[in-house]
């Protein structure tokens, strides 16, 4: 039989509510906390993961997936019919800018796009854009970072600006002049990427008129409706439109790998939040446990007069969600006013972001916050309700809500304060548990962070990181797409020998060779080789014809600096001499049949293909051995060789330079570093890492870490003491008539206030004792684990603010008793003894 | 000269026009050694007068002279220490610590005063109240006049002049509520203590030398037991 109950159920629900003020301030409390922690990391997380996006949308220059070159209208009318094709535009190329002294290395083309392909492609991908794209034959659109190379740094719309151009492809023809008329400006971010390759924007007119079409010079770009199927997608290209031989489809670079550590980070974040649902849900369960104990005869006494389990269970719950409906928003709220400050901070500090960051406001982040919250609140909830719905109304008639678990004891209290209040700590194990490792995860976390922060050593982050005051880096080298540069020439030399304060600098080269192989000499490395780097496919034919590598020359400083640490030292007058070459291995065992080196060096020829200059080659006897990734230097299947500079000018004539480290007289770092930027300034193909920036990154990192971690920590040492603070006061207002019979029996208010202050510090001693204990093992733990990530972390135990928080927690532990028993001893003995019955 | 003695003696709570007078001028005096019962209904203000006597509460007006001593007088701390020394209580509710065993409760009030247990005389108390085999378990391991023997022995520990008892036997039924009044009247002559019960059952106070009759918080009849 069906009856309509819900009435009489909310309003039970809505006064016991009511009559449960402080309970209901812990469980808002802890349901808001718990939201604030999961928005903050939902909001980061995707902050976060909306800025990389944002910077690789960016850094490629189009939203755009795919590129066809040259298609056919056929090709495009095809393209626009393919259902998983979602959005198609074009573009081409209409000439190639002629380089002037003042744009250094830039690669400018004129470039022009169709309305689709501005607005749907390229627009999401600039900022800062400013005016109209080009509708007239003689109007452009231009990266702001070009007008700044040409010296235009307060553009204005409309005004001329000359060109000079190449029509042709491969520059062959005449050029040709143009002035032309400014039509807009954006913030183009390509660049960074690509080493200075970008496009000046033309209309459709200029295209026209030098007769540039898609067919010939262009290509079409297309959006797909689902990016993660790019690479697929591309192959299915291929067959749908019957590509012709000469025809490229190509994924725009940012889709062409998979994304493997989207998953990691997925499991990292789960991981947190789970952390943060559990010591949320212990606070919760644990307040609403007592607050049902509390109410054992309430609820009996609704289950006397014929309210079902169900209907119990629901109270229970109801009354949480109402909570909830309290505590989320005033967490989320929280949450949001956190994005808006602390958030763009932390990004900000974050040195792989470099194109601006994004905040992300996504209502999901509030959901899935609003989600997890409501979670933990209906786990915590669960138990209790259970428990309420359980109660035999006999049995809640006697009820005192005092629980003791033992029956016997064998060590007598002789009416010790601090016996009789270990014992009080100890009455309901359950509880003093959950309040122990809520209390214990909440320090342990504040006290693990801290120690990951505080053991972020910037000096030894500097020295392991970056060796030399500065080291510039040539980015053209092996890897680089384009073509290689001596980016460090005589002229570019002789500007930091003129640094101020300029010490000394020594260089590493870096070449292609090849290396004569033989099975009897390399056949066990070529083994390792293989086994190490999953490559079964390579024979030992291909091998024979391809043994190649990189080759590097070094300045006697950088062996000067390994001898230091190595087993065997190596002669460094003889290397420098060019009397051996050194060979870069973990494993030096795979080389024993190794006595000398025949080296053959490569370069390129007219087409970019590297070629082996036999007449050249030398042998060269095998000196010993440099650590792998040595100088920084990566590998080819040919086990990485290095000589002295002095030999690699011999063999090359005139060997790349690829690194050169710096150092400049103390005090002079700050001025040395001032002029360095402005001689490298806008030049992407020179990278730089100085001791001075690389230690203002780490500090910069480690206060937002402090803040953001130590933030997370104290929030969850917070709900540990909430937790403490619910558990004492509720265990001593439950108490109340067994106090006032202790000073009946002639106990003193002092010494009831000591026994109640020493069971507050017995929380804290035994918290921190588990803190010291196994929280120093995970602390230590964790520590080691990070180690591996940051190596330059010296395990550095952070004394004062563990000294401040056990501090705390002392404090919190004896003041809370306190308050409490002050708060009951208001009214007289006799009051205490009636209410209590 | 009487051991417990009011005079005059006045609980009032709340204001005109709502006021309740719980005592409303009690004179009594109760000798050395006696047994006294106070009868009386619901709201008598028998309790009240018992927790005047053991200084629980203070009066409104007039004085309450115990052994020689007037409590009116004293600070909270004095009263406490006082009561340890010459008071045992025993109320219905038993009242144990249920975190003691039933030793340490006896024992409590004699360690609270920070003396050396007389464990003679304790062995004794444990003996004649038959709690020998129950002196290590907690009181939740144990039956309602067991408990309440338990508080009665705590009552006697420290050696008290005085025992007030507050219903004991309210929890408890009428065999062992014989046993416990037999326990505590054997007890009080045999430790030479002054006791007073309060009962709302006039066959129990019976057993008293004297019985004193309360109704709103005046004595109204006094006879022998």
């Amino acid at each position: 039989m069906k009856n309509n109950n819900g009435a009489v159920i909310r309003r039970l629900t809505g006064r016991s509510l009511k009559s449960n003020k402080k309970r209901n301030f812990f469980i808002i409390t802890a349901i808001a906390l718990t939201t604030l922690l999961i928005a903050s990391v939902f909001s980061i997380g995707m902050s976060l993961m909306e800025s990389l996006k944002m910077q690789e949308i960016r850094l490629m220059g189009t939203v755009a997936h795919a590129a066809v070159s040259r298609p056919t209208a056929a090709q495009i009318e095809q393209l626009n019919r393919l259902d998983y094709v979602k959005t198609v535009s074009t573009c081409c190329n209409v000439a190639s800018v002629k380089n002037t002294a003042q744009m250094s290395d830039a690669n400018l083309s004129l470039f022009y796009f169709d309305k689709t392909e501005w607005e749907k492609s390229r627009t999401p991908a600039y900022t800062d854009i400013t005016g109209s794209y080009p509708q007239k034959e003689n109007e452009i659109m231009v990266p702001l970072w070009v007008l700044e190379r040409w010296g235009i740094n307060n553009p204005a719309i409309g005004m001329e600006i000359p060109l000079t151009y190449y029509i042709e492809r491969g520059n062959t023809d005449a050029p040709v002049n143009t002035v032309f008329h400014l039509s807009g400006w954006f913030t183009s971010y390509m660049h960074i990427r690509s080493g200075n390759i970008d496009s000046i924007l033309v209309s459709e007119k200029l295209a026209q008129k030098y007769g540039k079409t898609v067919e010939t010079d262009g290509s079409a770009t297309v959006i797909f409706d689902n990016s993660s199927r790019v690479l697929a997608y591309c192959e299915q290209l291929k067959s749908d439109l019957g590509v012709a031989e000469d025809q490229l489809v190509k994924p725009v670079p940012m889709y062409d790998t998979d994304t493997g550590t989207m998953r990691t980070n997925l499991i990292a974040l789960f991981t947190v939040i789970a952390f943060f649902i559990f010591t949320g849900y212990l606070l919760i369960y644990n307040v609403l446990y007592i607050s049902v104990s509390r109410d054992v005869r309430f609820y009996g006494l609704l289950k006397t007069l014929g309210t079902t389990p169900k209907q119990i269970r629901r109270i229970v719950i109801g009354q949480i969600l109402r909570l909830c409906l309290i505590g989320i928003p005033i967490g989320a709220v929280l949450a949001l006013l956190l994005s808006l400050v602390v958030v763009p901070a932390f990004l900000s500090k974050l040195a792989s972001i470099t194109t601006g960051t994004v905040v992300s406001f996504s209502p999901l982040i509030y959901l899935g916050a609003a989600l997890f919250a409501l979670l933990t609140a209906l786990l915590g909830a669960f138990r209790p309700a259970k428990k309420a719905a359980g109660i035999s109304p006999v049995e809640a008639q006697k009820f005192t809500g005092l629980k003791v678990n033992k029956s016997r004891v064998y060590s007598p209290a002789h009416g010790k304060p601090y016996k009789m209040a270990f014992r009080n700590i100890f009455r309901d194990r359950k509880r003093a548990v959950i309040v122990f490792l809520s209390l214990f995860l909440g320090v342990t976390t504040f006290i693990t962070i801290t120690t990951l922060v505080t053991s972020m050593d910037t000096d030894n982050y500097v020295a392991s990181y970056v060796e030399s005051d500065f080291v510039l880096q040539n980015n053209t080298m092996i890897g680089y797409e384009g073509e290689t540069k001596q980016k460090f020439n005589d002229a570019f030399m002789n500007t930091i020998k003129s640094l101020p304060g300029f010490e000394n600098l020594r260089k590493t080269t870096e070449e292609w060779m090849q290396l004569e192989y033989s099975k009897e000499e390399f056949g066990e490395y070529l083994a390792d080789y293989i086994k190490k780097n999953d490559a079964d496919d390579l024979t030992e034919q291909d091998v024979r014809k391809n043994f190649s590598g990189i080759i590097a020359g070094i300045d006697r400083e950088a062996l000067t600096a390994l001898n230091k640490t190595a087993a065997k030292p190596i002669d460094v007058d003889a290397f420098e001499r060019g009397e051996f070459a050194l060979l870069s291995t973990g494993n030096p065992s795979l080389f024993q049949n190794v006595p000398e080196l025949t080296i053959s060096p490569m370069n390129k020829n007219k087409e970019g293909v590297f070629e082996r200059s036999d007449s050249k080659s030398v042998k060269i006897p095998l000196g010993g051995f440099v650590p792998v990734f040595f100088e920084r230097i990566g590998y080819s299947i040919a086990p990485t060789v290095f000589i002295s500079n002095t030999l690699m000018s011999k063999l090359y004539e005139e060997p790349i330079i690829a690194k050169v480290n710096i150092d400049v007289a103390k005090g002079y770092d700050k001025q040395a570093l001032d002029e360095l930027k402005e001689v490298m300034k806008g030049d992407y193909e020179i990278s730089r890492a100085s001791k001075l920036e690389a230690q203002e990154e780490l500090r910069g990192t480690k206060m937002m870490l402090y803040i953001l971690g130590g933030g997370v920590a104290l929030i969850l040492a917070l709900i540990g003491i909430l937790n403490f603070i619910n558990v004492m006061s509720v265990g001593i207002m439950v108490r109340k008539q067994e106090l006032a019979t202790f000073e009946c029996i002639g106990m003193s208010w002092r010494q009831v206030r000591k026994m109640l202050v020493n069971e507050g510090i017995g929380y804290a001693a035994i918290t921190l004792l588990l803190v010291f204990t196994a929280g120093s093992a995970i602390t230590f733990g964790i520590f080691t684990l990070f180690q591996q990530q940051a190596t330059y972390a010296v395990f550095t135990y952070p004394f004062i603010p563990v000294m401040i928080v056990g501090l705390a927690i002392i404090a919190i532990c004896s003041i809370t008793p306190e308050i409490t028993y002050r708060s009951i001893y208001r009214t007289t003995i006799v009051e205490r003894l009636r209410e209590a019955e | 000269m009487p051991i417990l003695l009011t005079q005059e003696l006045k609980k009032h709570y709340g204001k005109e026009p709502n006021i309740v007078r719980a005592l409303d001028g009690v004179d009594i005096a109760v000798e050395a050694g006696e047994f006294v019962a106070v009868v009386g209904m619901s709201g008598s203000g028998k309790s009240t007068l018992l927790h005047m006597l053991g200084g629980l509460d203070k009066p409104t007006a007039g004085k309450v002279i115990v052994d020689g001593h007037e409590l009116s007088k004293m600070s909270d701390e004095q009263l406490t220490v006082f009561r340890r020394r010459n008071v045992g209580f025993v109320f219905q509710s038993y009242n144990l610590v249920p975190i003691l065993s039933v030793y340490e409760n006896i024992v409590l009030p004699v360690e609270l005063d920070g003396n050396t247990i007389d464990s003679a005389f304790i062995d004794e108390i444990i003996g004649t109240l038959g709690l020998g085999e129950k002196r290590n378990n907690l009181p939740n391991m144990l039956s309602g006049g067991q408990q309440q023997r338990v508080a009665i022995a705590r009552a006697l520990a420290a050696k008290p002049s005085i025992l007030l008892a507050d219903e004991p036997t309210g929890n408890l039924d009428s065999k062992t509520s014989q046993d416990v009044l037999g326990t505590l009247k054997m007890t009080s002559t045999k430790f030479h203590q002054t006791m007073m019960m309060i009962t709302h059952n006039e066959q129990i106070a019976q057993l008293a030398d004297r019985v004193i009759h309360m109704e709103d918080g005046k004595v109204v009849r006094e006879g022998r037991g």
